[in-house]
Parts: structure tokens; sequence; C-alpha cells
């Protein structure tokens, strides 16, 4: 199967970002889920976790433009996207584009920034372009968007609201490594070191065919049926107030797509479904009052009891 | 082929479910026993928690030696109801000692079932009936718990909050069913248990016996005796003497029957089927007393073909009442009984006193005798001294231990219920020469204004005397403690003597009012549905319910009617028409679960696949080509790879159909 063939480079990648993020390997899968469904990723975790150097060892592998933004609340949009400049000799404004000009952008802290910025990210994730002084300007191709956010301090920050986390594909947490990665971790080399040694495994243009073969892949009518099962049951949930989107839906389907493509399948199964529901659902759901527990865990406890049709 | 190992969490389930089922046995089951039991289950719980290990047999053996040594010590008879039914509490225990294994543990959930109907062989009450509910759903949540892939989260409350919910709806499903069997069934004309079991179940209430003096405090037993419905006026409460047994035989102590010796036939005479027009009748429906007496006012002139009056003026039954019994009877309130055959020795009997004992009553009535004119004089002089000399009524009297309790309570205490003035009067009488003897019985009753009848409840015990004014004429009820507290006989006992807050509250009165009504209207309709009541029933349906094979086919069409009704809407249910794909998958899904591998509904076919090949593992290429075809059939829509699917099914089949090893 040529597909397998094409996939080996990106299987080489995920090995390659394994050997520096010990014990991820759930998690490693699952970014490389996004970015072959073209989405945003969002990491919630504490820091020190890894989130950028899954992030630099993504760009790597994948041989993307890398770039890093610090969101903090005094960062202004235009600092993230650039600036018009005039330029008295040629009596004309120059554009001066801002980090946003990058092909994975790692937004660290994205709840430090104010709506404002946030806004002009989430804008610039959708459209795939920025507009500044009303000309357009559109971003380089893939164009991918990790961000992270600390769940524990929210002194001083401004929690994004649902419109606009729905835009990220998948989200996840990292947690800590388990007792064995841990260790090697302690006795490994410096990680920064390491991943300025890493080799792109494939090009830009490479994955963007892959994107391309993920989108066509075939999901049957007996798939789709089981995506609606799943979204339409955190709709009718007592403990969830506001369920998945029909965006989420599109969403669902499109890493599930992604998934079985990086498991050199043609179609979608139930299985692909179910690896990516957890991480499609739990930053969107908008849960009850009175509800235990957290998005995380009542998607868990959907997949298991919604019966695959 | 051996069944999966119980998880903690299913037998806690097994254990809850069980437990919930002994517990109204408990009300019936000796102390010892009940501890004994528990403490077993205590162990078990214990031990399980720490290591999963059945009890081995040199436990179990003496434990179920000792089950059956206690089930025969105590009961006797070992099959009559309550041996068989301690006997099979104490097996299941023992079940549960060695269950480890998903089959033990739903063989001991159906023998819960069982157990739940045995419950009603001893209570049929509306308040056990709703609460068998209960143990019943926790039962089937508990064989949902043990058959359901393990591996959902929340905790025991949630989880039977979540199949709480499918077991009642399965339940609800099941009632027209249930109802149709209720009304069909062919029933017996006597209970199957009727079986004697040994007396030593001792109702509270009225005995055989009286011992006044040896209970220093009448245990207020609210629960109800019978419900008294009359067809017209009924009479004032305080005219209610339901008579029981006579008590004659006195030996200083304890009052007894007297014994009818020789033919039976002396004791009884043939009474008539029904009174005059102008006495009273009236509908009595009897809670189960495990006795064969029949209760009615006194006289009775009219009762049930079954029942025969007695020489002393109560009824006896051919068979004991087990059940909610319903008769009708007729009383004439003003007549007074006759005296029987043999009436010069049984008036010698009625003046006998033991020797030696209460020496101060003997020579206080034999004082009365010789300054009386007549009977009827020394009757009021005894009836004037209760009036007079400071004695009082009490439920709850100081204890009498020494040999002259008559003495003792006429010039001591002076204080007493019914059966102790009963008792003295009828002593002082005999020792002034004048025929008399005890009737224990209930006196008046409670009107349920809610619904019209009157109940006589345990605590309406009474005791109160008869005596012969000449020895010609007939025996004249003389109630001594009306002279001492009027107001029982008036009021009833449920107000007298009794200033608790239940008693006063009338919001709480009401209360126990309605719930009575609502307890007799259950026995009406429910419990009281016996052969005549089924007869009547189907003969209003134009259905000759005494042919049984006319109940039994038109049971048959029923069920056959339900059935039908039940695919109808379970199909209805599925969505149609089903995937071929899907339908084979289902069927290879039902094989695998035959071998111990049930799909969870929500595993995905590569997973389950995965998961049933690691279980077995010489099936396993079999297994994954299923699956592997399934999943390009149905997810790959590839029209091909039914083809293989079938093809791999027959592999599949092939395989699984050799035993393995």
């Amino acid at each position: 199967m040529s597909a397998a063939d094409d996939l080996k480079p990106l299987l080489a990648a995920r090995d390659q970002i394994n050997e520096i993020l010990v014990g991820k390997l759930a998690e490693v899968h699952l970014s490389l889920v996004s970015v072959l469904a073209g989405g945003h990723l969002l990491l919630e975790d504490l820091p020190g976790v890894g989130k950028t150097t899954l992030a630099h060892a993504l760009a790597a592998s994948l041989d993307l433009g890398f770039g890093r933004v610090q969101f903090t609340s005094d960062l202004l949009p235009a600092d993230l996207v650039g600036v018009s400049v005039f330029d008295p000799n040629a009596r004309r404004f120059d554009f001066h584009s801002g980090p946003i000009f990058t092909q994975l952008l790692l937004a660290d802290e994205i709840n430090r920034g104010t709506p404002k910025l946030q806004s002009a990210l989430l804008e610039a994730m959708a459209e795939g372009q920025v507009t500044v002084d009303g000309v357009s300007h559109t971003l380089p191709k893939p164009f991918i968007v990790i961000a992270t956010q600390n769940p524990i301090e929210q002194s001083g920050t401004f929690a994004l609201p649902e419109s606009q986390l729905d835009r990220f594909l998948l989200s996840m947490s990292l947690g800590y490594p388990d007792a064995t990665a841990e260790k090697m971790l302690l006795g490994a080399r410096e990680r920064r070191q390491a991943i300025a040694e890493l080799k792109p495994k494939l090009s830009a243009e490479q994955l963007m065919a892959l994107r391309g073969k993920a989108e066509n892949l075939h999901a049957s009518a007996a798939a789709i049926e089981y995506a609606y099962a799943l979204i339409s049951s955190t709709r009718s949930d007592k403990r969830v107030r506001i369920g998945l989107s029909p965006r989420a839906g599109i969403g669902l389907l499109r890493a599930a797509k992604a998934h079985a493509l990086l498991a050199a399948r043609t179609h979608v199964l139930p299985e692909d479904l179910q690896a990516v529901f957890v991480a499609v659902a739990r930053h969107r759901l908008v849960l009850a009052a009175d509800a235990s527990g957290d998005g995380a865990s009542i998607s868990r406890d959907l997949l298991a009891h919604v019966p695959i049709p | 082929m051996r069944s999966p190992v119980l998880s903690p969490r299913q037998f806690d389930w097994l254990l809850i479910a069980f437990s919930a089922t002994l517990a109204p046995h408990l009300m019936w089951l000796p102390l010892m026993y009940g501890l004994m039991l528990g403490s077993i289950l205590v162990l078990r719980y214990v031990q399980r928690r720490r290591y999963v290990r059945a009890w081995p047999g040199w436990i179990k053996f003496p434990l179920l030696i000792a089950v059956l040594v206690f089930v025969v010590a105590e009961f006797g008879n070992p099959l009559a109801r309550q041996a068989g039914s301690a006997a099979l509490i104490g097996l299941t225990v023992l079940k549960l000692i060695e269950s480890e294994n998903q089959g033990d543990g739903l063989r001991a959930l159906l023998v819960c079932l069982f157990l739940n109907s045995v419950q009603f062989l001893f209570d049929q009450s509306l308040l056990v009936t709703v609460y068998m509910l209960i143990p019943t759903i926790l039962v089937f949540v508990a064989m949902n718990e043990l058959v359901a892939p393990p591996g959902t989260s929340g905790g025991i409350a949630g989880e039977f909050m979540r199949v709480g919910k499918e077991v009642v709806v399965l339940l609800a499903i099941a009632l027209p069913l249930t109802v149709f069997l209720f009304l069909s069934v062919p029933r017996f004309e006597s209970p199957l248990w009727g079986t004697r079991d040994n007396p030593w179940e001792a109702k509270t209430g009225l005995s055989d016996e009286m011992r006044p003096g040896s209970i220093t405090e009448l245990l207020a037993d609210d629960s109800p005796v019978m419900r008294v419905t009359f067809d017209s006026a009924p009479p004032a409460t305080s005219e209610m003497y339901w008579r029981g047994p006579v008590l004659v035989n006195f030996d200083g102590e304890t009052w007894r029957r007297r014994a009818w010796r020789g033919a039976t036939h002396l004791g009884e005479i043939a009474g008539p089927q029904f009174g005059g027009q102008s006495d009273l009748a009236y509908e009595v429906m009897l809670e189960p007393t495990d006795r064969n007496w029949v209760f009615a006012l006194d006289v009775a002139t009219g009762f049930p073909a079954d029942v025969k009056q007695q020489v002393e003026g109560h009824l006896l039954r051919a068979t004991r009442t087990t059940t909610v019994w319903v008769y009708r009877a007729a009383s004439d309130l003003g007549a007074s009984l006759a005296q029987g055959p043999a009436p010069y020795m049984y008036r010698r009997e009625t003046l006998r006193l033991p020797e030696n004992f209460n020496p101060q009553s003997i020579a206080l009535g034999q004082r009365w005798a010789a300054e009386a004119v007549d009977r009827r004089e020394i009757v009021d002089r005894a009836l004037q001294h209760f009036r007079i000399e400071n004695f009082s009524y009490t439920l709850t009297p100081p204890r009498l231990v020494g040999r002259h309790r008559v003495d003792e309570f006429l010039f001591e205490t002076r204080s007493g219920f019914c059966e102790h003035y009963a008792q003295a009067f009828v002593v002082l009488m005999r020792a002034a020469g004048v025929p008399a003897r005890v009737v224990t019985g209930y006196m008046g009753a409670e009107r349920n204004r809610s619904s019209d009848y009157y109940l006589v409840r345990n605590r309406d015990a009474h005791a109160w005397a008869e005596v012969l004014l000449s020895d010609d004429g007939l025996w004249t009820r003389i109630d001594p403690t009306a002279a001492v507290a009027p107001d029982r006989i008036s009021l009833g006992s449920g107000r007298y003597d009794d200033d608790s807050f239940f008693a006063r509250d009338p919001w709480w009165q009401a209360i126990r009012m309605r719930t009575d009504a609502l307890q007799h209207w259950f026995n009406a309709m429910v419990v009281r549905f016996d052969t005549m009541r089924q007869r009547e029933f189907f003969s209003d349906l134009g259905i000759d319910s005494s042919d049984w094979r006319q109940l039994g086919l038109w049971m048959a069409g029923g069920i056959a009617v339900f059935g039908l009704a039940m695919s109808i809407w379970m199909f209805a249910r599925r969505r149609m028409p089903i995937d071929p794909a899907l339908a084979r998958y289902r069927s290879f899904q039902r094989r695998l679960a035959k071998l111990g591998v049930a799909a969870r509904p929500s595993e995905g076919p590569l997973d389950y696949a995965e998961r049933a090949a690691q279980q077995l593992p010489s099936l396993r290429d079999a297994i994954l080509d299923v699956s592997r075809s399934y999943a390009a059939a149905r997810y790959a829509d590839d029209a091909a790879a039914l083809v293989s699917l079938d093809e791999a099914l027959r592999r599949f089949a092939g395989l699984a159909r050799t035993p393995r090893s």
C-alpha cells in the first residue's frame, strides 16, 4: 500500500520526538494527529512538563519554521501580528511582520494575554491570515498554533471564552512522566541541545500532501452515525450545560480521519473516533454547576457508555 | 468452562442484594439464628476484601451442620414453613461463603428472588409488599452488575441510579404479565404452607393461658387483629365483647382452658348457621393468628359452615388461620349463654379453687357468702369492693411475686389491668360459692372514619368474668374492670392510660387511620383474592374458571399475547433494516460471549478482537480475521469484504465448535 510508504517519514518523525519527550507516546501521537488534521492544539498543563519541548521537537522534525510568543497582559496585538511602519524614503507604509508569521507558533500561557490579543491570535488561527490597516497578509502554510495554559494559577488571567476554545481542534495535558521516563530524563543530556540536533524527517510539502489525504479519507455511514451518537450524548447529558457544537463534530471526524491515516487505514473505525474524542471534547464541554469531575472525565465516561451503532 | 471471578465491586453488590433480602426475614427468624448468619456474612465480607478465596471445606462443613442442627432444634419439622424457609436462608448464606465466580453469584441471586417471595408466607401487609420492591430491584441491579462488563466509572450509588432506572423499567414492563398471572393462576383452597409450625411463635395478644402478675408490663401492641364492617348500625364500642377462649382451671398461678376429654362432640353443639332477622350481622377480616380461633361478638348466632361453636360459647375453626381470612358472622348482643352438657360437673369445676392459696381472699369471699341473701348481692358486693377500696387501673402494675398473688393484689398493690381484676373477681366468686369463669377475648374497637370499619388491635385484648346467678340459669357477663375503670370500657384501650404524644396528637391519629384504611383496602383487593374471588372474577368475564383446562388455556393465551406485544415493541425499537455486516457481527459477538468474552457496547471491533484473542489464544487468528473483515465491510463500505466476512465466520465457527483444552 502506497499510503504506508507516504506515512513512513511521519512515523519516523514521531519516533524521533518520542526520543526527546520520553514516555509520552499517546500525547505525541495526538499532537501529530492535530498537525495532520490541520488543527491547532491546546496544552493545559503545569509549567515544566515538556510543552515547549514538544512544540520544538515537532517543528524540528517536521521541518517547520518555529516561533514562540510568551503571552503577557501588556502584550499588544501589534506585538504579535506586526505593524505598518512609514518609510520616509519610499513615502509609503511598510508592513513589518510580527512573530506570528511562522509555521508553528507556540503561544505560551495564552490566558495571560488580554482578550484583544487573544482574539487577534484566534482570528489568525481561523482565517490563516492577518489584517493590518485594512491590508490582509496571508500566513505561511501550514500554520499551526500550539497554545498552552496553566490550569492552576488563575490570578491575573483572562479565561478564553467558549467560542475561542472551540477553535482548538484538540486539547490535552501532558502530565508528569512516569517514574522510568522521569529517571531517564534526569540522566539524559540537555534537551535543548538534543532538539538542536533533530533532523527534519519530512518537508512541509509532504506534510500538506498527507493532510490532503487525511481530509479525503473514507468515513462510512456507520462511522458518521457513531460520531453523531457521541456528539449528541454530550448534549443530553445532565452534567453538561453546553454540549459539542457542529464545528466540534466536524473537528471530531477530521481528527479521527487523521488518526486513521496514522494507523495506515483507508477508513475511519470507531477506535479512531474513540482515540480522539476526549481530546476533542474536554475543553469544549461547558459543565453544569453541580457536575462533579472535569470535561475529560465526563468525556471518558460518555465514551464508555455510548454504544457503537 | 470456568466463569470469571467476581470483582470486589460485584461481590459487594451480591452482599447488598442478599442483605436487603434477608432484612425482612429477621422479623420472624430467631434472634440467635439471625446473629449467627449476620456474623458469617460480616466475616465473609471482611475476608473477601483482603483476598479472593472461597472458604475451605473444614470451615464450611461444620457451619452447614450448625445451620441444620439449629433449624431442626428450633423448629422441629423440617418440612414446615418456618423450618424450610430458615434452612433455605442458612444455605444461601453458606452459598455466599463459597461464591467466587459469576455463575455462583447468579445462582445465589436467583435464590434471593425466591426468598423475596418466601417473605410473603410470613407477612402479607402492604408495608412489606412495598418494601419487597427494594430487595427485588437490588437483586436485579446486582445481576446486571454481575453480567455487565466492568470498567464503568462512578461509585456504588451512582451505579445504582444508572442501572436501577433500567431495572425499574424492566419491572414495569413485567407488571402486566404479573397482574395477569395473579388473576389467572389457579388458587389452592388451603394454603400450601398450612403445615403446622412449632408453637414457639408466641404472638402477643391472646393466648391459651393467663398468668396475671407474671408480666409486669403489657406491651402496647398496636398490630391489628381484625377489621369489622357492620351491615347495619354498629353497636356502641362498650358493647363489643369479642369472645375468645374461656379459662376455667386455676392452679394458683395460671388459668387454663378446661380439657374436654372424651368425644370431641361433647364440647361442640351444632350452632345455627345464621341467626334471626334482628341479629347484628357483620363481616370480619381476620389477620393471621396461627390459631383456629374465630372471633365474634357475644353471643354468636351465625358463622361460616366450617366453624363450630363450643359449649363455652367461643367459636373454633377446622383449620388454623394463616392468611387474612374474611368471614361473615351474626350475633345477638342481648342474649346469654346457656349451660352446656353435664352442667353439674362443669359447675363443680367452676367452683374449684387450688388448696392453700390466697387464704385472705377466700376468707373475704366466704364472709360475703355468709352475709348475702343471694348470688346477685355477692356479685354487687365484690364490684362495690373494687370501686371503694382504692383500686386503680394501670397497664404497668407492680410485679406480683409471692405465692398468694390474688391476696397480694386484693390487699396490697390494688392496681392492675383486666387480667388482675377478672382473676381476683372469679376467685372471690368461687370462694363465695358462685360458679364463675374467666373469658378472654377482645373488648371494643376503633372506628376508622376514612373508610368506615372498626379496627380491633392486640392492645384491645381483654379478660372478663361470667357467673351463674342461679344453678339452672344462664351465664351472666360481669366485667369487673368496668367497676374500676369505666373509661377503659367506654373509650377503648387506645385512649385510656396513654398520654404519649402519638396517642394525643390528632394529626398523627389521622395518619394512622389512613394507613390502616390502605391496608384494609390492600387486604380486600390483593391478599383476599382466593379461589372464590377468582371464580367470581372470571365468571364476570364469562369464563368458567372451575375448569382448570379452560383457565390454563386462557393463561397460555394471555402469556402468548404478552410475548407477542413485547416482541413487536422490541422490533419497533430496533432500527430496521439492520446492516448485513452488523447482523453477522452481532451473532459473532454472541458466540464469543458464550465463550466468556462479552462485548462492551462501547467497544470497537479491533479492541474487542484484541481482548477476545488474548483470552482465547487458540482462536486468535480466526477472531482477528472476522473483525478485520467486519471493519472493512462496515467502515470501508467494501462490498467484497462481506464475502470474506462470511468465510472468516465459518472458519471461526468451525474452530469454536471443537472443544478447547
